[in-house]
């Protein structure tokens, strides 16, 4: 439909640039008053906190290797200190914070590049969960009937599916073609369709009933109208939960693949690998301690991350679960 | 209610169905080869093709697949069947050993620690607790497990192997481990059985119930006395102390996630009218949050853990893989970096087909407690 000015001379600023920046004001409107409820929940902000910790891991190492590290000796892939005279393996020292690893590597290097294929794979896997559990949800929840049905079916079915245990195997037989993206592509596709698929169709559910759906049918819009502008948006919140939820199994899953030295321990730099690779540093007795603690360290407490944030989302999302 | 029962039944095998259907082409998928290309470099080409046809691997997918269900379902080829049985009675009554203890541990622990958690006021006690529950709920098993083993005092904990048939203990012993699994199994199911209609009894009877400490003490001595008495005394001891790092980890990984999810749902129910009455009437605090929030709580809890089993079956399988527990999962687990096909769809099909089961005797507890459940209708409300 064409836009059409409106008759009344005292409607002004009524230009679809007006009508997006309304919209925008509403928009962080909404999101302030999430803000407030995702506030109150102190679990919530440890998360958020964690999280800025890790985004500062992740942007330091390029900016260290730029500026303090010289490339040879600190490269996470190829480093090598010729004038370290500590042999390696080698604790913690004032060169070489976390010490070196077998190969002469510096450990805090490589964890600090690690970081960046953790938010590969948290990226890839929230975003896979979240457009495929919306999808489905949105869909089986306006359309019923056998789309209903069917959707409903294949999510029962792959939620008897563990979806770490999938990406296992696609690391093992798949490894080196997939690399961080196809693996969290992998683990949104099972949970979103899967598990997150039946709490968002849930959760569509109670929003289809409500009156202005009617309403808007009653208007004349299709499906697509519909679903897009009144049902997705509303299932957003919830969405995120499931993402964040989604998120701790999958990088807990990542790194129990590379952890076995299956996939791709060799071609990427990544938490698990570190731990993998440390089990050839000594030749009997067990790795030392500075090349285990700091991966499962940083690996636990990702994960932990994404839960912790998982929880203040559903503060926001569920007024029902909140608290007091 | 048998309606329910029986409709859900049905709606499982469905599932069941479609979930083998999905299993096998995501696997056949993902394998790069087929079964007779592992064997490439012992066999020649023209065995090979030989091979193939006579396992029916040249053959389209669609057609493999219904040779699959047939095999399955009736038995002939028997190739298929006899894997899931001989999966089924080698390495489930480990991990049902093992993990079926540390859960039912973990969740009457974390329902404990969760409503203690969630009735008080929140302070700095409560989110410490919260967060120490996320921290291990979150953290990388073999790291865990690594971390239990030093506290244990294991020298070395990940990936030994302290059933193994071929160690001198048990080529001494008149049985092998899975036999001994699968005895203490029985024995720790009978054990157990025992005890709670002892203790269902005598609170019928006797008005007394069984406090927690003396039943566990009463199901150990139970359970001691008898392996004694058939024999299987060191043995038996042996599996406990190797099954000790396994346990705790599942037990720590679970009682993180009950705990958390309990307290969410314990907060919610705080404001119900009934508990204002009840403290009204002047009854104890802790008989309050025990008798009657926590099992109104009990419900959310129970439906969402529905959705988060096959998590737990997947914590199940890294714990296995990284103390080398002999049960399913870790049957899994060595079929997949083995690259042995058949081994792993019947690792997956048990274990689907366990969480299908647990979904199920959730679903009908669920409904038995709610009958607003029962008919799908009033279950939107």
């Amino acid at each position: 439909m064409t836009w059409t000015p409106p008759a009344d001379h005292t409607v002004r600023h009524q230009t679809p640039w007006h009508r997006l920046l309304l919209r925008l004001r509403l928009t962080t409107r909404r999101l302030g008053g999430g803000w407030r409820i995702y506030r109150r929940n102190p679990l919530a902000m440890v998360g958020i906190g964690l999280l800025f910790f890790y985004a500062v891991m992740a942007l330091s190492h390029p900016i260290l290797l730029s500026s303090v590290w010289p490339k040879g000796v600190y490269d996470p892939e190829t480093g090598y200190d010729l004038e370290w005279s500590g042999g390696n393996p080698s604790p913690p020292s004032s060169r070489h914070l976390l010490g070196t690893d077998g190969w002469g590597r510096d450990v805090l290097s490589r964890l600090l590049y690690s970081t960046r294929s953790a938010f590969v794979l948290a990226s890839a896997t929230s975003l896979t969960t979240g457009l495929l559990s919306v999808l489905v949800g949105a869909l089986a929840a306006y359309y019923r009937g056998w789309i209903d049905a069917i959707l409903g079916n294949v999510a029962d079915a792959l939620l008897l599916l563990p979806a770490p245990i999938f990406m296992v195997i696609l690391g093992v037989w798949k490894g080196d073609e997939l690399g961080a993206v196809g693996l969290g592509l992998a683990y949104g596709a099972i949970f979103g369709a899967g598990a997150a698929a039946i709490v968002m169709r849930a959760h569509a559910l109670t929003i289809v009933v409500r009156a202005y759906i009617d309403a808007a049918r009653a208007a004349g819009a299709t499906g697509f109208q519909i679903i897009s502008r009144h049902l997705v948006p509303q299932m957003l919140p919830l969405a995120t939960v499931q993402m964040t939820i989604a998120l701790t199994g999958a990088i807990i899953a990542d790194g129990f693949i590379s952890y076995f030295g299956v996939g791709t321990t060799w071609n990427r730099v990544s938490w698990g690998a570190m731990i993998y690779q440390s089990g050839f540093a000594v030749w009997g007795g067990g790795p030392p301690w500075y090349l285990i603690v700091p991966p499962s360290l940083a690996l636990s407490l990702f994960a932990a991350t994404f839960y912790l944030i998982s929880r203040g989302l559903q503060d926001v999302a569920d007024p029902r679960l909140r608290s007091r | 209610m048998i309606h329910f029962v029986l409709r859900r039944l049905l709606a499982g095998l469905i599932t069941l169905l479609v979930f083998e259907t999905i299993i096998f082409f995501a696997v056949q998928a993902a394998f790069p080869g087929d079964y007779v290309s592992t064997l490439r470099f012992r066999v020649n080409a023209e065995d090979l093709t030989e091979l193939r046809r006579a396992l029916g691997l040249d053959q389209s997918l669609v057609h493999q697949y219904l040779i699959w269900l047939r095999s399955l379902l009736t038995g002939h080829p028997p190739h298929y069947q006899s894997m899931i049985v001989g999966f089924l009675v080698r390495f489930v009554p480990a991990s049902l050993f093992a993990f079926g203890t540390a859960a039912i541990a973990a969740l009457f622990l974390g329902r404990r620690l969760g409503s203690a958690a969630g009735w008080r006021r929140p302070s700095v006690w409560t989110e410490g607790a919260s967060l120490l529950a996320i921290l291990s709920y979150a953290s990388f098993p073999p790291a865990l497990v690594l971390l239990l083993g030093i506290v244990l005092g294991m020298r070395q904990p990940a990936v030994a192997y302290p059933l193994d048939p071929t160690l001198p203990f048990w080529r001494a012993s008149p049985f092998s481990p899975e036999a001994v699994l699968t005895a203490m199994l029985a024995i720790l199911t009978a054990s157990a059985l025992v005890v709670s209609g002892l203790g269902s009894a005598m609170r019928r009877f006797a008005r007394v119930g069984v406090p927690p400490l003396m039943g566990l003490i009463s199901l150990a001595a139970l359970v001691a006395l008898t392996s004694h008495v058939l024999g299987l005394g060191p043995q038996a001891v042996a599996i406990l102390r190797a099954a000790a790092l396994p346990i705790l980890t599942y037990m720590m990984i679970t009682t993180g996630e009950v705990m958390v999810i309990m307290r969410a749902s314990l907060e919610n129910v705080l404001h119900e009218q009934y508990i204002q009455t009840a403290r009204a009437k002047g009854l104890p605090d802790a008989r309050i949050r025990d008798r009657h929030a926590a099992r109104s709580a009990l419900l959310p809890v129970a439906s969402r853990m529905a959705v988060s089993l096959p998590y737990l079956m997947a914590g199940l399988v890294m714990v296995e893989a990284a103390t080398g527990w002999p049960g399913m999962g870790n049957a899994l687990f060595s079929s997949v970096t083995n690259q042995y096909m058949p081994g792993v769809l019947a690792g997956f099909l048990v274990i689907g087909g366990f969480t299908l089961l647990a979904r199920i005797i959730l679903d009908i507890l669920l409904a038995h407690l709610d009958p607003r459940l029962r008919t799908p209708q009033l279950r939107q409300m």
